[in-house]
């Protein structure tokens, strides 16, 4: 309306621009941007955001231009400068991006997020100099990247090809597994203007998207604030429902996690993760019955949910129906065939039952990726096979299991292996 | 002219959208690549969708589409993946048109009898009229008595039509044990263990159930369909032929169920050059895999090392239909994937041992296909000049905001793209492909094949609940061609797998192979197409079959659909 009253406002049309931006509507926010642009040339607000929509709608040519343009008016907007180095390199225009990240580097030791700009920098020489042909110096490039942020998951990536371009897939190893651990994460640069088009986004779903980026970060609170606030706006929302269930139970908030979950099932009956996450607090609630229902009901409704077996499963097994917990863990990794914890908690019955050949089945399939469940997975590995009298797999098994946990410093779970690598190396001895 | 009327002017300029300057008229009287031909040859098919406003995932994703010769009359007959309603108590928004009949449908080509492009159903005789939520098909003769078999996969219960060879099928799929009953995508008949039988790959999607169907939305909160990671990945399947009907489960002895994602593209080739054959699986949202033979029953993935799992950048991509092909004529095959809009599609070049490189942006397609998102799709060479070209049948799966406020506002042009020879990329050249280009539809599958046996590479295209559209070449060139179809007397019939060549003097050899999947749900025409250029001259032919045999035949003449046939050539 304001736009529309106030035709020749830049403010107006480029403010109408920022809200259709928010929410993705990213023509007709071009169509504001552009008019803002118009009436108000000097402003770089408006050039810089139509610049980054034409980045986003992959016109790079078109938005190297408007970049520069906008540059001029602000040289120092780093976000500005890094994002017109990107699109030149999509563009194919190799010499002046490498001028523009060279620049870029020289200049954002003065800078409040330095590391961040610099490894944005450095990954994208690493680009440039991999487009010209020079791997060894796209591999320098990469490393240092990753040397500044380790957990710059496109550059951990480039450097583990450059690696393996190089015909060192050892060096290229780690980096590939670093990589797999932080594909997504790029370095936090901050980016005021961008952040002012992301805060109008008033919707419901955005505060849910908000709300598991605060989750993956740890911050429980905030990500209950922002579901709670998707609920505010949406009180139909069956997902801020159940996303709600397993976030106040682990702040202990049971009753609120109940809450939530009858809300949940209120607005869709057919939801089997609601069901599912409803099961889970059932057992920190120690209602095991009532767990069970909440499986089976979850699995009702999607029978290819491994998760609802697997825990059907441990259920069963503390009742002593081990045949049918047996069935459920086995259902579990038919369904997902690399769902470690169902091969492990079979492997363990299995043991139990003395069906060793059947859990060291299950165990070797729990051995990649390796990652901090691996030691203990390798352990109970090394206890199958000497349980089966196979002496030496155990002593190999439990020996990588041991190192496994001393490099990940599980000083407990070390202390039982060192218990059972003494016995069994007394028993090789004799 | 008064301020006040100066500013009236000002603003009704303003309140315009940005013009673009019309481009001048052609005045090329070169007829359209390309001509629609479905409803003249009497394909009269209509997909539907079923959708009722729940916005049921597996409705914005089918169908597929084969081309197949299931009479060896010697031309192409077609048979398409229908859909149906999933909630049969909800009113369908888009109910079929009058005269329409439910489930998939075989098309018999009359070309052969009556030297007349034209279609009839025979659907009913055939007995190949499944009526489920169809997804795709994968033609496959997988118990070698020379006739193609159909695989097709469904949202539901996956069916085996065995070909009786009189012009019938039989659904032997509970015999046969390769059933699924989960979503699934993608198929692909490949002779993983050497032995001459053509063994199963199914491409499985994610757990989606009807009843725990989860309500998702777009930026500005109307309902919408929902993407893959609002669900779990199921896994994929590998079925070994047991040489007698039957199929044996080998998913995790083979170690292809260790690791996977949504599938919705599969590939099955040599990509390392080892004489093995290896699977290629797009993945939706998830990283690609490459499944890399390692000649013992088993695979290991290797496309994160290999460059293949994501895009340059170490992003999974949507990764919905796979082409695979030798582009640059190094002699290893290259593989395409096609994206979401917002991603563009991904090339990746082979380096000859089984490692990529993503030269997207190099090659030209990174900004023309960011736009759009592609679905069914391949290499093959419109022109016939020796360079294979690419077609992009592009359709969204989320509301597109140019499309606001249509009932069914998915809609996106498909894509013709030229090569423009030795590494010189691709420039689009869909404004002058024909009529169809200019056709929005919401288009998925995509089969390619010599449909009217004329040497001019033809495509059939599928829309989501739309028309099907029958692109016939009708390029006006004097270059040549040749096409090659295998015939092997006892296994592997009709040579799936094998590497050909055209060989001409003073040239490389102009390597293809023969397969009938890739692009994305769909089977493609078994023969291989070669585009010769302006020069007829064929010294030869070699054949590098299955099994390691490799024959050359001579005295072959261009312009023309040759069989060979196993042991009649010359050994080497």
């Amino acid at each position: 309306m304001a736009a529309r009253a106030h035709p020749l406002s830049a403010a107006d049309s480029g403010n109408l621009g920022m809200v259709l931006d928010a929410y993705q509507q990213y023509e007709s926010a071009s169509v504001c941007y552009e008019r803002a642009r118009r009436l108000d040339p000097r402003s770089f607000r408006w050039a810089y955001y139509l610049g980054t929509l034409r980045v986003h709608e992959g016109k790079y040519d078109q938005a190297a231009a408007i970049l520069r343009e906008a540059l001029r008016l602000a040289p120092d907007y780093l976000p500005a400068r890094l994002e017109l180095a990107a699109s030149l390199l999509a563009a194919g225009d190799s010499d002046e991006t490498g001028r523009l990240y060279e620049a870029i580097l020289k200049s954002v030791s003065k800078s409040s997020d330095a590391s961040a700009a610099a490894a944005e920098a450095l990954y994208g020489m690493g680009r440039v100099e991999a487009a010209r042909g020079h791997t060894s110096a796209a591999l320098e490039s990469y490393r240092k990247a990753c040397e500044l942020f380790p957990s710059y998951g496109a550059a951990q990536y480039a450097l583990a090809l450059a690696y393996r371009k190089l015909g060192d897939p050892e060096k290229a190893e780690p980096h590939f597994r670093a990589y797999e651990a932080n594909r997504t994460v790029t370095p936090p640069l901050e980016d005021p203007l961008r952040d002012a088009v992301q805060t109008l986004n008033l919707g419901a779903e955005a505060h849910l998207e908000r709300a598991i980026g605060l989750e993956r970060q740890g911050k429980l609170a905030e990500a209950i604030a922002e579901q709670e606030k998707a609920l505010e706006i949406d009180p139909q929302n069956v997902q801020a429902n159940i996303n709600l269930i397993s976030l106040d139970a682990r702040q202990g908030e049971l009753d609120k996690a109940e809450q939530h979950f009858q809300a949940a099932v209120r607005l869709n009956p057919h939801r089997a993760d609601a069901y599912y996450d409803h099961g889970i607090l059932l057992i920190w609630e120690k209602k095991d019955s009532e767990a069970e229902r909440a499986f089976r009901q979850a699995l009702a409704i999607n029978p290819f949910y491994a998760e609802a077996r697997n825990n059907l499963g441990l259920l069963l097994e503390r009742q002593g129906r081990t045949e049918e917990a047996l069935a459920e863990y086995e259902a579990a990794v038919k369904d997902k065939p690399d769902y470690r914890l169902a091969h492990f908690q079979a492997a363990t019955l299995l043991v139990k039952e003395k069906k060793y050949d059947a859990a060291i089945g299950h165990l070797l399939e729990t051995l990649t990726p390796e990652d901090d469940s691996t030691p203990r997975y390798l352990y109970a590995l090394a206890i199958a096979y000497g349980r089966k009298g196979d002496l030496k797999n155990a002593l190999a098994y439990i020996r990588r299991a041991r190192d496994q946990a001393a490099a990940r410093q599980q000083s407990q779970l070390l202390a039982s292996i060192d218990k059972d690598l003494h016995a069994l190396e007394q028993e090789e001895k004799q | 002219m008064t301020r006040r009327e100066i500013l009236k002017a000002y603003l009704a300029w303003s309140s315009l959208p940005l013009q673009k300057r019309a481009l001048p008229k052609s005045n090329s009287r070169q007829p359209d690549i390309f001509r629609d031909v479905a409803a003249e040859s009497g394909l009269d098919f209509h997909h539907f969708n079923g959708a009722t406003g729940e916005y049921y995932m597996p409705e914005i994703m089918g169908a597929g589409v084969a081309l197949l010769d299931y009479d060896n009359d010697g031309d192409l007959d077609v048979y398409l993946i229908q859909g149906t309603a999933l909630d049969t108590r909800s009113k369908l928004l888009f109910p079929p048109p009058p005269g329409w009949k439910p489930g998939n449908r075989l098309f018999r080509n009359n070309l052969a009898e009556t030297g007349r492009l034209h279609f009839t159903d025979v659907t009913e005789q055939a007995g190949v009229g499944h009526v489920g939520y169809g997804m795709g098909v994968a033609v496959g003769d997988y118990d070698n008595d020379g006739y193609q078999d159909l695989y097709v996969t469904n949202f539901g219960h996956n069916v085996l039509y065995h070909n009786n060879g009189d012009g019938t099928f039989t659904d032997v799929t509970r015999q046969a044990g390769v059933d699924d009953v989960r979503w699934s995508t993608c198929a692909a008949w490949l002779d993983y263990d050497g032995d001459g039988w053509l063994d199963l790959f199914v491409g499985n999607y994610v757990d989606f159930t009807v009843r725990g169907n989860k309500r998702c939305y777009s930026p500005t909160g109307e309902l919408d369909y929902c993407t893959p990671k609002a669900y779990q990945a199921v896994p994929s399947r590998l079925f070994r032929n047991l040489r007698n009907g039957t199929f044996a489960e080998s998913t995790e002895s083979s170690g292809i169920g260790s690791s996977y994602g949504p599938a919705l593209g599969v590939v099955c080739a040599d990509f390392n050059g080892d004489g093995r054959t290896d699977i290629f699986v797009a993945n939706d949202t998830a990283p690609n895999r490459l499944w890399l033979n390692q000649g013992n029953g088993t695979f290991r993935d290797v496309a994160l090392e290999a460059g293949v799992a994501t895009s340059v950048d170490g992003l999974p991509k949507a990764g919905m239909g796979v082409s695979v092909e030798d582009l640059n004529k190094d002699g290893s095959l290259d593989i395409l994937v096609t994206n979401l809009a917002g991603e563009g599609a991904t090339l990746f070049i082979n380096n000859g041992q089984g490692e990529f490189d993503d030269m997207t942006a190099q090659y030209g397609l990174a900004q023309a296909t960011f736009g759009f998102t592609g679905f069914g799709a391949n290499w093959f060479d419109y022109d016939n000049d020796g360079w294979l070209d690419l077609f992009i049948a592009n359709g969204a799966v989320t509301r597109m905001e140019s499309e606001h406020g249509k009932p069914f506002p998915f809609a996106q042009k498909n894509q013709l793209f030229h090569n423009q020879g030795d590494r010189k990329g691709f420039r689009e050249t869909s404004s002058i492909a024909g009529p169809a280009f200019r056709l929005p539809g919401v288009s998925r599958g995509a089969a390619f094949g010599d449909i009217d046996n004329d040497g001019r590479m033809d495509i059939i295209v599928t829309n989501n609940n739309g028309p099907v559209r029958l692109l016939r070449n009708q390029i006006v060139s004097r270059n040549h061609w040749l096409e090659v179809k295998l015939e092997a007397p006892k296994t592997n019939r009709f040579g799936i797998g094998a590497r050909v060549a055209v060989l001409r003097r003073g040239q490389k050899p102009l390597w293809r192979w023969v397969h009938a999947d890739s692009s994305y749900l769909s089977a493609s025409d078994v023969r291989v197409h070669f585009g010769l250029g302006d020069s007829p001259q064929v010294e030869g032919v070699m054949v590098h079959w299955p099994g390691g045999l490799t024959e050359v035949w001579t005295n072959l003449e261009s312009d023309k659909i040759v069989s060979l046939r196993q042991g009649t050539g010359r050994v080497l």
